[in-house]
């Protein structure tokens, strides 16, 4: 029976030597190691043996089975690596083809940049509103304190639908909305579509967005506004931007200042983008007028606000150097797909 | 505003260079556009006199001039002009010299004859053409016969022909008509760079002679002041070369010493006035009155106009003779005859007299002047320094007396402030000492009271009247750039953001998320685009009163036409393909008691086209993008019943061939730019929400599209209202599921959804997922019949499920496809 059993142990390590593949490792393990086959016989047989005999053919018996089991086991391993290896290099492709289109489609530049300057301000604790396209001539021009003559007025400057109703020139009348029905203190940001009646050419559209923004409230000045918007500049356009306030006139704000940022492109020293000036004008600001707190029920002498405002197509332009306006309103997918 | 700063300097020291005081008038409010600086670029052109003349021997055309210019040698010229005969003294460009537009001129031979620079017109020397009194248009500059300053041979040109200035050109802003002066610019000058003012001293010498005219005013809201002086023994003639310099560099020609002094008064003062020719007027009182309705009248520019009742007229004995403030009449013109005049100085209401302009489409330096609004006292001073220019020029003598319609002389506005108001408005510590001070440049008295100050304006500033106005003349004085910048110091606040914004920000960022890329149309469209798009709306149409044009007049009703608009332009740009969204406003009018009214809805319209598009690549994008909204039970029911179309085709077409009945479908089609075959309405819960399909090809032929484009059409108000994006957790299951595939055999007149709703309906609880995975009609099978087959998938919650349980499911399904769908298992 030893004879036997290591006769079984020498076959089978020839049949380990003779596979070439997984499955043959199994059926060689089926043949040697199975419920039905050689060493299962054999063990059948131990019945026969002495109960001296027994112990010691039990122990070699074992010692072959794991002998086989090791030798299956170390056949199939490498066996199965050399399969791995073979079919890693037949799946071999060619990754330089290009890829399995994924489509994305991008928001509007003048979008990317609205929730840009958004961020912005939300950041500075300033909320955003909106309010209708469609505005009354109160909200728009009585309540801003804009005299009656005012060119801006004008049928040659605004749409008008009938002698209440116009497009809104300015997102300002969403700040009158803001004050009617709130109190302070109020920090908002409205921005969204106007409309002016200028035939659209490189810089002129008849319809565009603002951004204005309204702060109202105890102790507020002057000083506050530098900040706030120098603040925007440097988160905008980049840290190094600085900014010049020179006084201008609107009749909704007093002091009324225009802005202007360092190029920055140039950084101040002139270039083509800022025509030599090494400045770039971006945004009309002031203090609110007290006549505006006054028509929209703030005490003037309690409260004091300031307020600005921008054209998104003038910053968005600026940002990305886009030279034509109408460019916005046209919507080439080639230009879409560039922001 | 144009200023010379030669000009300038007659009222204010300026001690630096003129860009450096160009950015301290910015800084303070006078914002500088541009520095023109005259001459700059001319040099080496200095004054000759020409000896000699020979003509050139091989040219006709061609002289050859011999020309001093003050050195020991003559040079020889050689020039085409032929308008300079010995003894002139010109312009001689020398050799190396620059012309004002940058020409440069050498030594060279004109048709073989040395010639060593070049005699020039007054447009070589950079004096615009529409400034040149025509006979002087052409050839060359004759000093000896034109100007009537001295010059010596070898002078510098520039110096000559005074040359050399800078020319600022100002904005000015609504609140400072001040501003649009000389002397308001002076002023402002002065406060910015903190020196003197240095005011004129006029006197007057005036003859024996009293005035013999008088004034009267009808209306005098409209004409608050009118005044005039009588001039005689006027000789007309040119003003002093000076005089017509500064006329020029701030852009009006000069004409004659009479119109000149009338424009040089303007331009110093920003006080408008007019001449009238004495012999031309019929009686000796000149009244101010509005005009007849209807009347004509002839005004100086040779164009005959038609008055209205509003408009404000200068008379004479019932005769017309000048549009009040705006231009006067060519019946009592200036001319070159005139010896006696009437100078008018006078106020107008700022309102009457833009409205005048307006309706008369004639806007004139003086109409500009008086509708910015001009304080009533300066008419005064401007008067006494037009007689004053007179007497110095020698071009008439001035009566005494001046008839005034002025009953009550301006007082001066006096405000009240308070200093720590103004500090804290601005944000700066200004103390008492510095604060009048600064006041003091303003010429702002400033005397203090209590608590405050009471502070008097000077007359010419009419827009200060209210302490705020002070804030802004403390501010931008102090310097803006030294106003400190400084944080908000307060309450903390949230930034909140309303959730409609929010809902829009999902939106597009999912869109853009399914590969959609945001558009951005014009709000407004034209009717064209409207009735081109073939939408139907049942809107009201918002129209403009004053549109820039026909494809811009009213207010969209709906996205789509922006959207094919877009589509169409991509299209013929050969790009290819695209999936666009919109998201914005639409519009409509109604009437709310008895008045207009607009209302406005957000909608929504996402469009795919291209060869690989069609209604299914759009449908699964808009499948996920209204499931990730929150929108559940989304169903997409078909437009237009077909069924009895599709049976009786061939009908039809038997019909037509055989009795030449024309083809006629009745198609109850209910959006008309969709394929009536390949539309649905998006419904959920019996609300409609939207409307998708392929576009149809009426429409796309209207846009000479050629591929496929899908699109679809949301309302954003409805789906906003109804979105639901609450996440509630359900545990995950343990129990395995069980899969059935179900294939049935059903007309193809049958909708897969008529058969899924089935399916669900008898699905108990146990049915948690049905899969359509194919549908096909073909050879395989019977002809008006289509293969569906679906994966069903069962499970519970709390036990394994037996097939048993699943095949009791199963079979009750098909049993009702078969009695309900005339299905049959596959």
């Amino acid at each position: 029976m030893k004879e036997r059993l290591n006769q079984l142990l020498e076959q089978a390590r020839k049949d380990l030597d003779l596979v070439t593949s997984v499955k043959e490792v199994d059926e060689v393990r089926v043949r040697y190691l199975g419920k039905k086959q050689e060493l299962a016989s054999i063990l059948k047989e131990m019945g026969k043996l002495s109960a001296q005999e027994r112990p010691i053919m039990g122990q070699l018996a074992n010692q072959v089975r794991e002998q086989i089991e090791t030798e299956v086991v170390k056949q199939k391993t490498r066996l199965e690596e050399a399969e791995l290896n073979h079919r890693l290099i037949q799946e071999k492709i060619d990754v330089t083809l290009p890829g399995k289109k994924a489509e994305l489609g991008k928001r509007h530049p003048l979008t990317k940049v609205m929730h840009e300057a958004e961020d912005i301000f939300m950041n500075m604790g300033f909320s955003i509103v909106e309010g209708p396209e469609i505005e009354t001539v109160k909200n728009n021009f009585d309540m801003l304190n804009a005299p009656k003559n005012h060119p801006s007025r004008d049928m040659s400057d605004t749409f008008y639908f009938d002698e209440e109703l116009l497009l809104r020139t300015h997102t300002s009348p969403v700040q009158i909305r803001t004050m009617l029905e709130s109190e302070p203190p109020i920090r908002i940001i409205s921005l969204g579509r106007c409309f002016r009646n200028d035939t659209p050419d490189a810089t002129h559209s008849p319809m565009f967005h603002q951004i204005e923004g309204l702060v109202v409230g105890e102790g507020i000045t002057f000083a506050n506004l530098k900040y706030t918007l120098q603040k925007f500049a440097e988160s905008f356009f980049g840290l190094d931007t600085r900014t010049k306030f020179r006084p201008h006139n609107f009749p909704f704000t007093e002091p009324s200042a225009e802005v202007d940022i360092s190029c920055f492109k140039c950084h101040g020293a002139g270039c083509s983008i800022c025509k030599g000036e090494g400045y770039i004008e971006i945004l009309g600001a002031g203090m609110v007028h007290p006549n505006v707190l006054r028509n929209c029920g703030i005490d003037p002498t309690v409260y004091s606000g300031f307020a600005f405002g921008m054209g998104l197509e003038r910053i968005t332009m600026l940002k990305y150097g886009v030279d034509d306006i109408r460019l916005f309103y046209e919507n080439d997918i080639r230009f879409l797909d560039q922001f | 505003m144009l200023v010379s700063m030669k000009w300038l300097r007659d009222f204010v020291d300026v001690d630096c260079d003129v860009d450096s005081f160009a950015e301290k008038m910015t800084m303070s409010g006078s914002k500088v556009e541009t520095i023109k600086y005259i001459g700059e670029s001319i040099k080496k052109v200095v004054v000759g006199r020409i000896l000699d003349i020979v003509p050139h021997p091989d040219a006709d055309k061609l002289i050859i001039t011999s020309i001093d210019i003050g050195e020991s040698e003559p040079l020889q010229i050689v020039t085409g002009a032929n308008n300079v005969k010995v003894n002139d003294y010109i312009p001689v460009a020398l050799h190396g010299s620059v012309l004002a537009d940058g020409t440069k001129i050498k030594k060279g031979k004109l048709r073989g004859v040395a010639s060593n620079g070049m005699l020039c017109s007054l447009e070589e020397l950079g004096i615009e053409k529409k400034y040149i009194p025509e006979h002087l248009r052409d050839g060359i500059y004759l000093l000896n016969e034109n100007l009537n300053t001295p010059f010596v041979l070898g002078q510098d040109i520039r110096e000559v022909l005074q040359l050399i200035d800078a020319v600022i050109e100002f904005e000015i802003t609504a609140n400072r008509p001040d501003c649009q002066s000389v002397i308001g610019i002076a002023r402002e000058a002065a406060a910015t760079l903190d020196v003197p003012f240095q005011s004129q001293t006029i006197a007057l010498k005036e003859s024996e002679e009293q005035i013999s005219y008088d004034c009267k005013v009808e209306d005098e809201a409209s004409c608050p002041r009118f005044m005039i002086k009588e001039i005689k023994n006027v000789t007309i003639g040119p003003s002093p070369y000076a005089i017509q310099r500064r006329l020029i560099e701030s852009g009006i020609r000069p004409i004659n010493n009479i119109v000149d002094i009338t424009n040089y008064v303007m331009l110093e003062y920003g006080q408008p006035m007019h001449a009238y020719d004495v012999t031309k007027l019929e009686s000796s009182s000149i009244v101010v009155r509005l005009a007849e309705e209807g009347d004509t009248f002839v005004t100086l520019d040779d164009s005959e106009r038609t008055l209205d009742a509003s408009m404000l007229m200068i008379t004479n004995n019932n005769k017309n003779i000048g549009i009040a403030g705006v231009m006067g009449g060519q019946n009592t013109e200036i001319d070159a005859s005139t010896t006696h005049i009437l100078l008018e100085s006078a106020n107008f209401d700022a309102d009457s007299i833009r409205r005048t302009s307006k309706t008369l489409g004639l806007r004139t330096e003086a109409s500009s002047r008086f509708e910015k609004g001009i304080d009533r006292q300066r008419c005064e001073k401007a008067l006494k320094r037009a007689c004053q220019l007179i007497e110095e020029w020698g071009c008439g003598t001035v009566c005494q007396g001046v008839s005034d319609t002025q009953v009550q002389a301006m007082e001066a506005q006096t405000i009240s402030v308070s200093l720590s108001h103004i500090n804290a408005t601005i944000g700066i510590d200004l103390n008492e000492e510095k604060f009048v001070a600064l006041l003091a440049r303003l010429e702002i008295k400033a005397e203090k009271t209590d608590h405050d100050y009471l502070l008097t304006i000077p007359l010419y500033r009419s827009d200060l009247w209210k302490e705020e106005d002070i804030v802004e003349e403390v501010a931008r004085l102090y310097g803006y750039d030294r106003v400190p910048s400084q944080g908000i110091i307060g309450e903390v606040l949230s930034a909140t953001k309303s959730d409609q914004r929010r809902f829009e920000d999902e939106v597009k960022q999912l869109s853009t998320g399914l590969g959609f890329y945001e558009i951005t149309t014009y709000s407004f469209v034209g009717p064209s685009d409207i009735e081109r798009s073939m939408i139907s709306t049942d809107k009201q149409i918002l129209t403009l009163l004053n549109p820039l044009g026909e494809e811009t007049s009213v207010m969209r009703p709906s996205l789509i036409p922006g959207m094919l608009n877009t589509i169409a332009l991509n299209d013929a740009r050969k790009n290819k393909s695209a999936a666009l969204f919109e998201y914005g406003n639409v519009f409509q009018r109604k009437e709310r008691d008895g008045n207009l009214d607009a209302i406005e809805e957000k909608e929504y319209v996402a469009a795919v086209y291209g060869e690989e598009e069609d209604f299914y690549t759009l449908k699964g994008r808009v499948e996920l993008f209204l499931n990730t909204l929150g929108i559940t039970n989304l169903n997409f029911v078909p437009e237009t019943d077909f069924s009895d179309l599709i049976s009786n085709h061939e009908d039809i077409l038997k019909n037509e061939q055989q009795n030449d009945v024309p083809i006629e479908y009745r198609l109850d089609v209910v959006t008309p730019f969709l394929h009536p075959g390949r539309s649905a309405k998006l419904i959920v819960q019996d609300r409609v929400i939207g409307v998708m399909g392929e576009v149809h090809p009426n429409t796309m032929k209207r846009y000479d599209l050629k591929h496929r484009v899908a699109i679809v059409q949301l309302d954003m108000e409805t789906i906003y209202s109804i979105h639901d994006t609450t996440v509630k957790f359900e545990s995950l299951n343990k129990y395995p599921e069980v899969e059935r595939d179900l294939a049935i055999l059903v007309d193809e007149s049958i909708y897969v959804q008529q058969i899924e709703d089935l399916i669900r309906k008898h699905g108990t609880d146990l049915l948690s997922e049905v899969r359509l995975f194919d549908v096909y009609a073909g050879d395989q099978i019977e002809k008006g019949k289509k293969s569906v087959a679906y994966a069903l998938k069962y499970r519970s919650h709390d036990r394994t499920l037996t097939d048993q349980e699943v095949n009791a499911v199963q079979d009750s399904i098909l049993v009702t496809l078969e009695s309900q769908l005339n299905a049959q298992l596959r």
